[in-house]
């Protein structure tokens, strides 16, 4: 017997990949979710999980207490509870604590520990990477900037206190338009900050006094100094504040510069806060040499 | 396996404002392991990191795959990174950790992947212990695994062998010799010498931020004419060997240890290695042991770095 004659031995050694393989788009909204799950402290330990509910709670309980008394107390007013404009106002602190948790916790874990090198090392460039934690940062803002308002207004639709069918399509456009502007403002203040170091807590406070600090400061120049009123764009969190409140239609209860400014002025204040905050962040990216 | 170069380095110099990191370094590299070496501040991890497109060159190209690493983030997918640092990155178990890395390469399947390329480094994939619980070396052969799961056709790992003991060294330098046999490009940074020189025998040696030498470590040693060669010889008569040598002209310097060894400085091996055996048959010697002193690769790696 003879071997056959189409007998062959094969080489065995490597061969690159050939299968099907994702966009490079698939990469950036991987990261995305991953860091969305890893702020909110979805399947990590329950410490990590601890202030994210905390804040949550913050956020949700005026939605809840105001659906709540619509129901119990009969002869409240819906329009005697707190408004749609008005909710971003009162979750201030919220807000500000909400924000000075998720971006550090979003950007700095990367640095200090090396995973951004090997983030950058695959399809994701510095823009794209940035692009992920952007929609992770914005997307978890948005719970608490969007998440009470939809909860308020689908209570009170079930309720009988909603607006009309006719009113209903527009308040939604408002809560979403609201929710978005407010979210992009403190992603993209908080995202800045939080480029600027490797660490957590550092960020956090940092954050905390850019909303904090140049509201007191800029309010006692105008007041005290007859400084422009304009000057009280760069009190962030009322400037977020401010603009919920025109784009439901609403006057503010209280007085402040930032409420003499016309709408086109705080909104392109906004605007350019959120467009100043994304490109400083996205500049120290540009620059850094990354390895570990 | 072809030994076309997988990695190109064309007159790259890398400076940080007055400080030079990097200067006018070429090289290439193809399939098999190569050793990226130099003491501390070498340049090592700046090469590094612009071989993996994380840092641009202030001046000449890098290549990879002949694409530009820095602005061509496909290339990126033929590309696996095993970073230096030590710290755990995410408090995953390995199989969550190589899957995302799956994900992110775009993989159809990143979970069954992730666990071929857990197996691929002797790890089992259904191991539920989050990676912070795990030993160094099994951290490091997680990392191993992160950058293989997408089968890339080179591999950068930066000091993959510090920090772990004599055994798991051992396993990794097997694992490497075993994924550059498979024709992959693995270049390899580390300051422990002697497993490196298991690896293989191809270097890359920097120091103060230039190439010193690249190639076969032994051909290097052979290139070293500016330095003698130290031979150890075992024989029965040593002082007579000693002064025949001398007097043929295969050495330029003896030196006696012991009652039967003999150390030899020649400046041409080979003509020592022509000489030494009729020499001592001609003078009765009996040789019992002939092995060079510092013909490895610690001794090669000494001579280029403090020339």
């Amino acid at each position: 017997m003879t071997a056959a004659p189409d007998a062959r031995l094969f080489d065995l050694g490597y061969r690159s990949y050939d299968g099907p393989r994702e966009p490079p788009e698939r990469a950036l909204a991987t990261l995305a979710e991953f860091t969305a799950r890893r702020v909110l402290g979805l399947g990590r330990g329950g410490r990590h999980k601890v202030l994210p509910a905390i804040t949550l709670a913050i956020a949700f309980l005026p939605a809840l207490a105001s659906v709540l008394f619509s129901v119990i107390a009969e002869d409240i007013g819906v329009d005697e509870l707190i408004s749609y404009g008005e909710y971003t106002f009162f979750i201030g602190s919220a807000l500000a604590l909400f924000t000075s948790l998720l971006a550090p916790e979003a950007l700095c874990p990367d640095r200090r520990s090396g995973m951004l090198g090997l983030y950058l090392a695959g399809p994701l460039d510095r823009t794209r990477y940035l692009a992920a934690k952007g929609a992770a940062v914005v997307g978890v803002m948005l719970l608490i900037t969007i998440g009470p308002l939809l909860f308020m207004f689908a209570a009170f639709v079930l309720a009988g206190h909603g607006p009309s069918l006719g009113d209903a399509p527009l308040l939604l456009v408002r809560i979403v338009a609201s929710g978005i502007a407010t979210a992009l403002l403190y992603a993209a203040l908080s995202m800045a900050v939080s480029s600027f170091t490797t660490r957590r807590a550092a960020a956090a406070v940092a954050t905390v006094l850019l909303l904090a600090v140049p509201a007191s400061v800029v309010r006692s120049a105008i007041e005290s100094a007859d400084a422009p009123n304009a000057l009280d764009l760069l009190s962030f969190p009322f400037v977020a504040a401010e603009l919920s409140y025109r784009i439901f239609g609403e006057m503010p209860d209280h007085d402040s510069p930032v409420t003499k400014l016309s709408t086109p002025v705080v909104a392109a204040g906004l605007a350019a806060a959120v467009a100043l905050g994304f490109l400083v962040c996205w500049l120290r990216y540009r620059r850094l040499e990354s390895f570990r | 396996m072809t030994r076309e170069p997988r990695v190109i380095a064309d007159g790259v110099s890398k400076w940080f404002g007055p400080l030079v990191a990097v200067a006018d370094v070429s090289f290439d590299v193809g399939p098999g392991v190569t050793a990226l070496l130099g003491p501390n501040g070498a340049g090592k991890s700046t090469m590094f990191r612009m071989l993996c497109g994380l840092a641009r060159p202030s001046k000449g190209t890098v290549r990879v795959l002949g694409r530009d690493p820095r602005t061509d983030t496909d290339v990126a997918r033929h590309i696996g990174l095993v970073p230096q640092q030590e710290g755990v990155f995410e408090p995953l178990t390995a199989r969550e950790f190589v899957a995302l890395s799956a994900r992110l390469q775009g993989l159809a399947d990143p979970v069954r992947a992730a666990a071929a390329a857990l197996e691929q480094v002797d790890l089992d994939p259904s191991d539920s212990r989050r990676l912070p619980t795990y030993s160094k070396g099994m951290r490091q052969r997680v990392k191993v695994a992160q950058a293989l799961v997408h089968d890339p056709g080179v591999l950068i790992l930066d000091e993959p062998l510090t920090g772990l003991d004599p055994r798991q060294r051992v396993d990794m330098v097997l694992l490497l010799r075993r994924l550059g046999a498979e024709g992959r490009c693995v270049i390899v940074s580390s300051h422990v010498l002697g497993e490196v020189e298991r690896l293989g025998s191809q270097v890359l040696v920097m120091s103060q931020g230039r190439l010193a030498a690249a190639g076969d470590f032994r051909e290097l040693r052979a290139l070293m004419d500016d330095r003698p060669l130290r031979i150890r010889v075992r024989t029965d008569r040593p002082r007579v060997l000693a002064g025949a040598l001398l007097e043929a002209g295969a050495a330029v310097g003896v030196r006696l240890d012991g009652e039967d060894v003999l150390e030899v400085d020649t400046s041409d091996a080979r003509a020592l290695a022509r000489t030494l055996a009729p020499v001592s048959r001609d003078r009765g010697a009996r040789l019992f042991e002939v092995h060079p002193l510092d013909a490895d690769l610690e001794g090669v790696f000494r001579y280029l770095v403090e020339r």
